[in-house]
């Protein structure tokens, strides 16, 4: 339940709203929404994600954009157990910086996550490997990424 | 038909069981199983999805890992609808070496110039496909190799 009380604190941040105001605009019981707040309590059902994607929206595209953000953070807390090491889930590139605007972190494919933790373990010692990275790195740093969430235009 | 009751029906047929040894074998409840066989139950909870995985591969680590992906791949799948879905790509990787790395919960700490040159390498790799390539083709690289003995207690 981390990752939905972080994306949800982002909904609630975005339209600068408390809780009990979501609560009574959404028709759900506050503490509810302050356990999910906190990261405890019974996982939200894909009902609830879509109604509190629409509480505060003004258009289909704010629905689609908060959805997403929730939908993914649900996902990946929901994402546990034996197998879940087997599972990538991931943002596609055109609506990362939606989800990356909304939590105010840039979500990683799981698939580079693991990547980027292999060379990692070989990179301290390795001289070869360190210059492949900072020749890598070093166009990247003038670079812009991708712009921000408002100029994204989901369908 | 919802994505776990496809999955379940699967896994019953290639393990050769019915509803009722998987609940024997399992703790979760014959009618439960058929519920969600059916398709009448689309939400099944962390650890009966566990329990259904040990059920159907009792004592076999590696497959009740692998069923219990398949089921979760199953179930969220299930919970992967609404108007943000589409953005969102949710994928077995079974076969991928993936649980080898998380294993390991060694890293090393790194000087600040190579420690910030990697986060910028993270930020830019959703983005772009060229860092992302090359970046996996590194990682392979690494993946074959084994840290030098005498360098290992340097990683915590």
């Amino acid at each position: 339940m981390q990752k939905f009380s972080f994306a949800l604190y982002g909904l609630l941040r975005k339209y600068k709203m408390d809780t009990l105001q979501l609560a009574e605009a959404c028709n759900l019981p506050e503490n509810i929404l302050n356990d999910w707040r906190c990261g405890r309590g019974a996982a939200p059902s894909p009902g609830h994600l879509i109604k509190l994607a629409r509480t505060f929206s003004t258009s289909r595209k704010e629905v689609s954009e908060n959805h997403l953000s929730l939908l993914y953070a649900h996902l990946l807390d929901d994402c546990v157990g034996p197998g879940a090491d087997y599972l990538n889930i991931e943002v596609l590139p055109k609506a990362l910086p939606v989800v990356a605007g909304a939590w105010s972190l840039h979500p990683l494919r799981r698939m580079s996550e693991l990547d980027l933790a292999a060379i990692r373990k070989h990179l301290w010692y390795d001289r070869s490997l360190q210059q492949s990275i900072h020749a890598l790195a070093e166009p990247l740093k003038s670079k812009p990424l991708p712009p921000s969430t408002k100029e994204v235009k989901p369908e | 038909m919802s994505h776990i009751a496809n999955a379940l029906d699967l896994e019953l047929k290639q393990t050769k069981q019915t509803a009722a040894e998987l609940a024997r074998r399992s703790s979760v409840n014959e009618a439960q199983i058929s519920r969600i066989k059916s398709g009448l139950q689309i939400w099944v909870g962390p650890e009966d999805l566990v329990s259904l995985a040990n059920g159907l591969f009792p004592s076999q680590t590696e497959n009740i890992k692998l069923a219990h992906a398949r089921l979760l791949h199953a179930r969220l799948m299930d919970e992967c609808c609404g108007p943000g879905a589409k953005y969102i790509s949710l994928a077995l990787t079974e076969g991928l070496a993936i649980p080898s790395d998380k294993e390991s919960p060694s890293q090393p700490i790194l000087p600040p110039g190579l420690q910030e040159n990697l986060d910028l390498i993270a930020l830019h790799i959703n983005y772009d496909r060229t860092v992302q390539d090359f970046v996996k083709a590194i990682a392979n690289l690494c993946r074959t190799r084994t840290l030098p003995e005498s360098r290992k207690n340097r990683v915590r």
